[in-house]
């Protein structure tokens, strides 16, 4: 195994966080099989304390499932350097193909992490665990993904070798070539701006629907949209927005822009992307939550506190694209 | 009759499970009317601490419910204990408690500091209450300078700052002479006149003896054995 402080970082912090989702798991399992709000026995007593407490403990866990997303992304993008042909963190990725799992994985685990940290956040404003069952329930979904997620990172930590020569973004990102990446950077970018600016507009209109107009449909309508945003913003990095960063027609890659030379802004861009997306997902899933929730009201305004951050988060993100295209002096035009 | 706070079947246990397991609290079932002085009376080891502390939501229930103006305390999280101990109680412990080095006047208003009440609020019902209870003299004084009836009044004066329907008070007149006991029992008396409800935990024949109690609960070993 290579000797680097994030990928001892990330398998330290996956496996300790597995473990404790293992424990949870067993506790839900009780939670699902014997809980019963209305007992006053020493049992749900005790399983009331337990869950609130194994609750707290799994919040600050998951905290770190969602930090892993970028911890592991910085992780393959540094150790670039140990391999021949690897520029980034696609060559890490391409030097044992097993990172491209876990990077999806990630991503799984980072939106179902979040929507488990926004209904244990509702479910702790409330006095008779309304959200409970739920809760637990998901944990039982993520111990699986996260499980899954554990496992995959050991096998491509484990498999990496100096010795392999791998190839980097230019192959894989070409627009000539095959494959989803090369289909994604392959898209024709003025049509893609069209379908990204008007997509954010869109977005950015629902969630603030979402939260002044306090309309259901609209609120499920927001919440779905931020992920179909998310997946647009995603091609339309990779099919035109990356370019005006690297400020060459022919590059598509969506890691080089978390290097030094692109002052790292791929972290901020791919920060207020991921942000406004499992916010405004979480807050389109509040609505649902909502009707277990006795306070309607206290929903209410955590759903638009959310749906308010999700819009700002996704227009930062919006701004942060547009800043190459109308500072720098690269134009797209004939390509 | 609307009861202030009732237990069902409430127990306690401290050290669950190991050797040293102790039962302070077993299967105890009372009701407490509103605006009434109650008294839980019963020796030293009876459980009358505990059941104070957990009526109080400063410990829980192993098992049992407890239901304070209807809602059942037993089963909230900290956060919201918090809470209603901040707005619904006021203490007055066995020790006093008073904290030594800072003024009478800071003991009274402590409790109110994290309440996020404005400071000019929590002054002036500091000096009604000081007033009130003839401590305006002393109110520069340190606590480790004042007498055990100060001391006691000052206790009294910190349980009242947070305006509480409810009053607690745990062996309140230990520390007292009979004059001062008595001193003890006319305030008790008008705060039931200002229909406060307040829970006395004792073992002093001068208190649960005297003709202002509306009702006794009487405990041994942990459990009620009248009322």
């Amino acid at each position: 195994m290579l000797l680097h402080t994030g990928i001892i970082a990330l398998l330290t912090g996956s496996l300790t966080v597995t473990a404790m989702l293992l424990y949870s798991s067993w506790v839900g399992v009780t939670v699902l099989r014997r809980w019963d709000i209305n007992s006053s026995s020493e049992f749900q007593l005790a399983l009331e304390r337990r869950t609130y407490l194994v609750s707290t403990i799994m919040s600050f866990c998951l905290f770190f499932v969602i930090l892993s997303m970028f911890l592991f992304i910085y992780t393959a993008d540094d150790i670039h350097r140990m391999f021949v042909g690897a520029m980034c963190a696609t060559g890490s990725l391409n030097a044992n193909p097993v990172g491209w799992y876990v990077l999806v994985c990630k991503l799984a685990a980072f939106f179902l992490a979040s929507l488990w940290i926004a209904t244990n956040y509702i479910d702790r404003r409330c006095e008779d665990f309304p959200l409970v069952r739920l809760k637990f329930l998901m944990l039982l979904i993520l111990t699986p993904v996260v499980a899954t997620d554990t496992l995959l990172e050991f096998r491509y930590f484990l498999g990496l070798d100096p010795a392999i020569i791998t190839s980097c973004c230019g192959s894989l990102f070409s627009s000539g070539g095959e494959g989803l990446a090369a289909d994604l950077a392959g898209l024709p970018p003025r049509p893609m701006q069209y379908l990204f600016f008007v997509s954010a507009a869109l977005y950015v209109a629902l969630a603030a629907g979402g939260a002044w107009t306090g309309d259901g449909w609209i609120r499920y309508a927001a919440g779905a949209g931020s992920l179909i945003f998310f997946m647009i913003a995603v091609a339309s990095i990779i099919a035109f927005i990356s370019l005006y960063f690297y400020e060459l027609p022919t590059h598509h890659c969506p890691f080089d822009i978390l290097q030094a030379e692109y002052n790292f802004i791929g972290y901020p861009l791919y920060a207020t992307l991921l942000f406004g997306s499992a916010l405004g997902l979480a807050a389109g899933a509040a609505e649902i939550l909502g009707r277990y929730v006795p306070d309607r009201a206290m929903t209410e305004e955590i759903q638009k506190r959310w749906f308010v951050l999700s819009a700002l988060s996704t227009v930062i993100f919006v701004l942060i694209a547009l800043w190459p295209m109308i500072f720098s002096t690269f134009t797209l035009e004939g390509y | 009759m609307e009861y202030i706070i009732t237990t069902e079947d409430v127990t306690r246990a401290i050290n669950r499970g190991r050797a040293n397991e102790i039962w302070p609290v077993r299967g105890v079932t009372i009701d407490i009317p509103p605006g009434a002085i109650t008294i839980i009376k019963g020796p030293s080891g009876s459980g009358k601490t505990t059941l104070l502390s957990l009526i109080g939501c400063m410990s829980r229930p192993t098992s049992g419910r407890i239901t304070v103006r209807g809602r059942d305390v037993a089963k909230l999280p900290e956060r919201f204990l918090n809470e209603i101990r901040r707005n619904t109680f006021g203490f007055i412990f066995q020790q006093f408690n008073l904290i030594q080095g800072i003024s009478v006047e800071e003991n009274i208003m402590l409790p109110l500091y994290p309440a996020g009440t404005p400071y000019r609020d929590i002054k002036r019902r500091c000096l009604t209450l000081m007033e009130r209870l003839g401590l305006m003299e002393r109110r520069k004084f340190r606590a480790q300078g004042l007498s055990g009836g100060e001391q006691q009044r000052v206790a009294i004066a910190r349980a009242l700052i947070n305006n509480p329907d409810i009053i607690l008070a745990d062996e309140p007149t230990a520390h007292l002479d009979t004059r001062l006991s008595s001193e003890l029992v006319e305030i008790l008396k008008d705060l039931r006149r200002e229909g406060r409800t307040i829970v006395i935990a004792t073992h002093d024949p001068l208190i649960y003896g005297g003709d202002f109690v509306d009702g006794i609960i009487e405990m041994r070993d942990g459990r009620v054995i009248d009322r």
